[in-house]
C-alpha cells in the first residue's frame, strides 16, 4: 500500500496541477481498488502501485496517471490471454508465480512497443512448442531489452522467435540484449543484429552464444522453474516503505 | 721507503699505467725482467681446472664453527633441489590437497564477502551527471520509492560533475536524475532507456 496523498502534490512539480487532499486520497483509492483487482485475477498488481507511485513523484496529474494505470492493465489482461492460450495443452496448469512472472515480463516487452501479435509467437514458441515457461520469460525480457536499446522491434520480434525455436536457455535469451550490444562494440549495432540473425536462420549459433558457453544451464530443461534467472530483479528487491495517507 | 717507492713505479710500469723515463739502472732492469717473465707465462698453455677444484679447495679450508641460530637459518632458508618421483597415490594425494585448500580458501572469501557486505555491499553504483549551472541533483528511482529529495548528488569541487555511489540490490532498476528539486531529466549516459509512460524516459540499469 503506498500512499497516494502525494499523488499530484508532490514538491518535485509545483507548476503542475495539485489537487486538494480529498481528490488524492479518492486517487489513492482507485489505484488501490486497480491493483487489488488485478491481483485477484493472478496479475502482477503491485507494479500498478509502483507506476502509481512513479507517477505521483514526477507529479503527472491524477488523471494521467490512472489513465496509465488502466492501459497497464489491458495490456496485463493480454498478456495473461496470450500465457493461458499457449499454455492450454499442458499436462498441469502454470504455477500462479510463473503465470504473473510471465505477464510481467510481457507488460515490460509491451510497455516499449513490441506487438501483441509478437507476443502471441513468443508464447506460442516457449509454452506449445518448447513447454519452458522460463525460457519464455527470458525471451520476452529479451525482446523487450532489445527493443528499448533502439533496435527495430520486428527484427527483435524476429531474433528472438528464431532464438527460443533454436533452443536457448532462459540464461541466455536473458542476455541476449547485452551480448549484442557487447558485439557491436564501437560498430554498427544493426549490423551486428543482422549478423546475428542470419546465423540463427541458417541454424547456427552466433557468436556469444556457442555451445559450452552461458554456463551450466546450458540447454532447455523442460519444466525446470528458473524464473529467478531470468527475473526483472523486482522481486528480489525489498519492497518499497508504504507511505503514509496523508 | 726509497726501495719501497722503486717496487711501486715498477709494478706501475710493468702495468702500463706509466711509462719508463729513466731512472736507476736496476729499475730499468727490473722491468725488462718483469716484462719476459710476463712474456714467458703469456706463451704457457692454459689448461682449464678440474672439475671437483673448488670443492678440493673449500674442502681444505678448516671448517668454521656456526652459531646455533646460524644452523638453524641455513636448515630453514637454504635453498634445496628436490627430486620427486611420482606415482598415482602421491599424484591423488597432492590432489586431494590442492582440493582442499581450494574449497577452504572459498569458504574464507565467502565469509569474508558475508562480512564485508554490510560495510560495502556488492551493488554499489556510481551516479553521474553533469549539471553546471544546478542548484541541486538528486537520483530518484524504484530504488528509493522515486523519491525526487531522497539520494541527492555531489559537487564538492564546484565543476558541475554531480556525483552518489548508491547500493543496490541485483536485478533491473529504472531511474531518473532531479535536477534543482523539480525537473526530471533522463540519464544521458545510461545505455538503455524505457519510457515510462508519463512522457519521460527512465534509464535502465541491470545489476
Amino acid at each position: 500500500m503506498i500512499g497516494m496523498a502525494a499523488l499530484g502534490i508532490m514538491p518535485a512539480a509545483p507548476a503542475r496541477a495539485q489537487p486538494s487532499t480529498s481528490g488524492a486520497v479518492a486517487v489513492q483509492g482507485d489505484v488501490e481498488a486497480l491493483a487489488a483487482a488485478a491481483e485477484r485475477a493472478g496479475l502482477p498488481g503491485e507494479r500498478l502501485r509502483q507506476k502509481a507511485q512513479e507517477g505521483a513523484a514526477k507529479g503527472i496529474a491524477a488523471p494521467r496517471v490512472l489513465a496509465v494505470l488502466a492501459q497497464m492493465r489491458l495490456h496485463m489482461d493480454e498478456a495473461a490471454a496470450l500465457v493461458d492460450v499457449a499454455n492450454r495443452g499442458a499436462a498441469q496448469p502454470l504455477a500462479a508465480k510463473q503465470r504473473r512472472d510471465l505477464v510481467d515480463a510481457a507488460l515490460g516487452a509491451r510497455q516499449v512497443g513490441v506487438s501483441s501479435s509478437a507476443l502471441a509467437a513468443l508464447a506460442n514458441a516457449g509454452l506449445t512448442l518448447r513447454r519452458d515457461p522460463a525460457a519464455l520469460q527470458g525471451a520476452l525480457v529479451a525482446v523487450g531489452d532489445l527493443v528499448a536499446r533502439g533496435f527495430d522491434a520486428p527484427t527483435c520480434e524476429e531474433l528472438v522467435e528464431l532464438a527460443l525455436a533454436q533452443g536457448f536457455s532462459a540464461p541466455e535469451l536473458a542476455r541476449l540484449a547485452r551480448t549484442l550490444h557487447d558485439l557491436a562494440g564501437d560498430g554498427n549495432p544493426g549490423e551486428a543484429m543482422q549478423n546475428m540473425r542470419a546465423s540463427l536462420r541458417a541454424g547456427h549459433r552466433p557468436p556469444g552464444f556457442e555451445a559450452g558457453k552461458g554456463g551450466p544451464l546450458e540447454g532447455p530443461v523442460p519444466g525446470r522453474a528458473r524464473g529467478k534467472d531470468v527475473s526483472r530483479g523486482r522481486d528480489a528487491k525489498p519492497r518499497p516503505a508504504p507511505l503514509r495517507q496523508q | 721507503m726509497g726501495e719501497q717507492h722503486e717496487q711501486l713505479r715498477l709494478g706501475a710500469i710493468v702495468d702500463g699505467e706509466v711509462v719508463v723515463d729513466g731512472g736507476s739502472p736496476g729499475l730499468v732492469a727490473a722491468v725488462e725482467e718483469q716484462r719476459r717473465v710476463q712474456a714467458l707465462l703469456a706463451a704457457l698453455p692454459r689448461e682449464p681446472p678440474v672439475p671437483d677444484f673448488v670443492t678440493r679447495v673449500m674442502s681444505r679450508l678448516p671448517a668454521r664453527e656456526l652459531s646455533v641460530a646460524s644452523r638453524w637459518r641455513q636448515l630453514l632458508l637454504a635453498p634445496r633441489q628436490l627430486t620427486l618421483r611420482w606415482n598415482m597415490a602421491m599424484a591423488l594425494g597432492l590432489a586431494a590437497v590442492v582440493a582442499g585448500v581450494a574449497v577452504t580458501g572459498a569458504s574464507v572469501l565467502r565469509w569474508r564477502a558475508g562480512h564485508l557486505g554490510a560495510a560495502q555491499p556488492a551493488g554499489a553504483v556510481t551516479f553521474v551527471f553533469v549539471a553546471p549551472h544546478a542548484t541541486s541533483v538528486a537520483v530518484a528511482g524504484d530504488f528509493n520509492d522515486w523519491q525526487p529529495a531522497a539520494t541527492a548528488l555531489r559537487d564538492e569541487d564546484g565543476d558541475g560533475v554531480w556525483l552518489t555511489r548508491v547500493a543496490l540490490s541485483p536485478g533491473r532498476h529504472e531511474y531518473m536524475f532531479v535536477v534543482n528539486g523539480q525537473q526530471w531529466v533522463s540519464d544521458p549516459l545510461a545505455r538503455v532507456h524505457r519510457p515510462d509512460g508519463f512522457g519521460h524516459q527512465n534509464a535502465v540499469l541491470d545489476l
